[in-house]
């Protein structure tokens, strides 16, 4: 339990960076990339 | 510059010059799949992976799909890293009983090693298992380098191609070029090594009775093996501490000379591949001329300033010429079998490569020979640059550079005859930006914070340099570090971590966007109004472009640091 508490943060952080620069994809077809 | 230091660099150079076309065609022809024999021999395996993944290797996607399997690809590896440092206290190949590494340094390591960078704020001989050295840190010291030549080989394809709607297959091009370039390279280099003495084996570590101290522990492992990729891959990662200073990763003068040469390869020759695949080879040759001439002014000015020493150390009567029982200069943190010359052309490919491997210690160069690691990664490590990343940083240099002399004359500006529009400055404004912005940002953070003050080692500029260095470091992906700068804190794990995965896959999602957008597009023929970008005037223009950028966004933050403590040292 104690060590699911103390990785959880840095995989959150993991998948968060992941999600974020999927995102980026979002936006950049929003600023006019060809599909 | 001695007559030595001038033998070695031009021996260097020209060894480079030599291999530039045969590795360089080599990597195009297997991108491309071209039927030669490596191929043809490694058809069957690669046939299986695929069959494994469920994938179809005819079937080429879009940039967005490319991008999207690339980034699922990283994080995927990154977990499996992040896992791996978290329970290999559990796991077999562990001789030294090492426990679990703590979850801000596994997570800093996986983010590390994933994006190429090897930012290493542990130790490696008393951190990690031979397991994950090998399963966790040189696996990814392969696919992170193929990550990275596989956006230059999308980027190349896409300015090769014209009306088409797809870059490529990322998990083809990853498994080709690991198998067929970083493999059959990484065994020679690492057989070659082993003969001059690397170590390469399992066993525990050897306790020995020395003259000085009754016992000292003897570091053993799987290192040549790791060195090699280490190399070749840009990675940088050292399997000690010490890093490509101990003398078990590089105990001579002709391994240190094998390890430069391999950090420059891949880098290099990728512009013979550029030429090649775009179906025109001065476009390559002159994409190195404009790297060869930015990495020889960067070499002589390091060389030149550790050769001519610390006038402090003068003033107490030190002798630091030259002679034929020393190398003279400023010596502290080099090896002496290493010496000047050798010390600082390893610091300036380390750093112009986005290796990061260090023989020496740049915090103990003198100011103006540590400004060159420094200013040679803010450039945007284009001198030659990463594996691949050097190569397609370079390129959007060159599409910035041909719209900025577009508009001097009033004409479109085009890049190999596609023309370049507002989405493509864009895409190439993000990509250059990214980085300054995280290195800026970040040392501002740092220098604010009594966290980031709290690793210090050297108050005053040169603490100010060790902040600025480590950004620099990380969100170029390049991993060598100042030294002094006390980085295995969670703050400096986390902050670093974040920086370096942005350093890395903002600007590759923006090239993937740039490359979908070019390959897109129509070839238009060349005009007398279309400037030639294999001349001499394109060189110029892009080195310009090159310095231009990197001066105007780093000269206020370097004044602070190596500039003024360079004014300090000589004006007293």
């Amino acid at each position: 339990m104690s060590s699911i508490l103390v990785d959880a943060p840095f995989v959150l952080i993991i998948l968060a960076l992941y999600a974020l620069t999927r995102w980026m994809l979002w936006l950049i077809l929003w600023l006019g990339a060809p599909e | 510059m001695t007559a030595a230091s001038f033998g070695l660099v031009t021996f260097f150079l020209l060894m480079t010059v030599l291999c530039v076309k045969p590795v360089g065609v080599y990597i195009s022809q297997v991108m491309q799949g071209a039927p030669i024999w490596p191929l043809r021999v490694g058809r069957r395996f690669e046939a299986f992976i695929y069959r494994l993944c469920g994938m179809d290797p005819t079937v080429e996607t879009g940039w967005r799909r490319y991008a999207s399997t690339l980034l699922l690809f990283n994080v995927l590896g990154a977990l499996l890293v992040y896992v791996l440092q978290r329970v290999q206290a559990w796991l077999p190949l562990n001789p030294q009983k090492l426990s679990a590494v703590s979850p801000d340094s596994s997570f800093n390591t996986a983010i590390s090693f994933v994006t190429n960078t090897n930012w290493q704020g542990y130790s490696g001989e008393s951190t990690m298992s031979y397991l994950t050295q090998m399963a966790a840190l040189a696996t990814q010291n392969f696919l992170s380098a193929a990550s990275g030549i596989v956006v230059a080989v999308a980027l190349i394809r896409a300015l090769a191609r014209h009306s088409a709607k797809t870059i490529g297959n990322c998990l083809v091009d990853i498994t080709r070029c690991t198998l067929y370039v970083l493999l059959p390279l990484a065994v020679l280099l690492a057989l070659a090594l082993v003969s001059q003495g690397v170590v390469q084996n399992f066993s525990a570590y050897q306790d020995v009775t020395t003259v000085e101290t009754p016992t000292q522990t003897l570091p053993m492992g799987p290192m040549a093996s790791q060195e090699s990729i280490k190399e070749l891959g840009t990675n940088g990662g050292g399997f000690l501490n010490a890093n490509s200073a101990h003398p078990y990763e590089n105990p001579t003068a002709v391994t240190n000379f094998l390890e430069m040469f391999a950090m420059i390869l891949i880098p290099a020759a990728l512009t013979a591949t550029f030429g090649r695949m775009v179906g025109d080879a001065r476009q390559g040759w002159a994409v190195f001329a404009a790297m060869t001439v930015l990495f020889v002014g960067l070499v002589v000015t390091a060389v030149h300033s550790e050769q001519l020493g610390n006038p402090l150390v003068a003033k107490l009567g030190v002798d630091q010429a030259a002679s034929p029982l020393q190398s003279g200069g400023n010596m502290e943190g080099k090896e002496t079998r290493f010496g000047i010359a050798a010390s600082a052309l390893f610091a300036t490919i380390t750093t112009g490569t986005s290796c990061g491997a260090v023989n020496s210690m740049h915090d103990s160069f003198t100011p103006l020979g540590g400004f060159v690691p420094l200013f040679n990664m803010q450039l945007g490590e284009v001198v030659f640059g990463g594996v691949g990343t050097g190569l397609y940083s370079m390129l959007i240099f060159a599409i910035v550079g041909v719209f900025i002399a577009g508009l001097m004359i009033g004409r479109t500006p085009e890049y190999l005859g596609k023309k370049i529009e507002a989405f493509e400055m864009k895409m190439s404004s993000v990509a250059i930006l990214v980085m300054p912005f995280s290195v800026l940002a970040g040392t501002a953070i740092a220098v604010q914070v009594a966290a980031g003050q709290a690793g210090v080692g050297n108050p005053g500029a040169h603490g100010f340099s060790e902040i600025l260095y480590a950004f620099t470091s990380a969100s170029n992906n390049n991993g060598s570090a100042f030294a002094g700068l006390s980085a295995n804190t969670v703050f400096y794990n986390t902050a670093l971590g974040l920086v370096m995965w942005i350093g890395r896959f903002w600007p590759i999602v923006a090239v993937l966007a740039i490359a979908g957008s070019m390959a897109a597009k129509k070839r238009v023929p060349a005009t007398s109004g279309t400037l030639p970008t294999h001349g001499p005037t394109f060189v110029v223009l892009l080195i310009g472009t090159v310095l231009l950028v990197g001066a105007l966004t780093f000269v206020p933050a370097l004044a602070l640091g190596p500039i003024v403590e360079h004014l300090t040292m000589w004006g007293r």
